[in-house]
């Protein structure tokens, strides 16, 4: 449930950083903008929680 | 050997009324500012998500704040509730919608997934405002 739940959060919010995003000048970049969003989401929320796992 | 160019957009800003109508628009209705500069396909993306994570938020048990339910609304007490209120209020005319249809109003802090709920709510309305700030650089022609 709680990754599930953070893969949504993630999904959602880099959808609008990626609309918004002025890194980007054409659809092709927004997608990847998008796409590198949502990794960086994922791959840190993972992260972190592998570290606060091994915090007593 | 043929070159491709790459033709930059021209930025140019729009009447002052037309950035007003965008950001107003934008804040009521998510997306809406994005639509009326003409950007659709932003507006859409912006709608989908932002509605999304607003039915998300309800369906686990989220929680809307009001004004009138913080006793001390001016004093520096209960911060959090007042910096939550101030997120969700990026929702636009869809937060007072929802508290008149009851819809979000209990506290439901029992369920499980009421934190998720709340913070999903609370995103929702601080990516809007996001939404809004960007609607507004494009009607100022600082962006395409």
């Amino acid at each position: 449930m709680h990754v599930l739940v953070m893969i949504v959060f993630a999904a959602l919010v880099s959808v609008v950083f990626a609309a918004i995003t002025n890194e980007a000048n054409s659809t092709k970049t927004r997608a990847v903008y998008g796409l590198k969003t949502f990794g960086y989401f994922v791959g840190v929320g993972l992260i972190l929680s592998w570290v606060i796992y091994f915090v007593p | 050997m043929t070159e491709t160019t790459h033709v930059e957009p021209k930025l140019a800003p729009v009447a002052i009324s037309k950035q007003a109508v965008a950001c107003l628009a934008g804040w009521m209705i998510p997306g809406a500012g994005h639509a009326v500069l003409g950007r659709y396909g932003r507006a859409l993306l912006i709608f989908t998500s932002i509605s999304l994570m607003i039915v998300l938020g309800l369906a686990m048990h989220g929680h809307l704040y009001a004004p009138g339910e913080l006793d001390t609304l001016f004093a520096f007490k209960d911060v959090l509730s007042k910096v939550y209120l101030v997120g969700q209020m990026g929702m636009g005319v869809v937060h007072p919608l929802l508290r008149v249809l009851k819809v979000g109003v209990e506290f439901q802090y029992k369920q499980p997934t009421y934190e998720y709920g709340t913070h999903f709510l609370v995103v929702a309305g601080l990516l809007n405002f996001l939404a809004v700030f960007d609607a507004f650089d494009i009607a100022k022609g600082r962006k395409a």
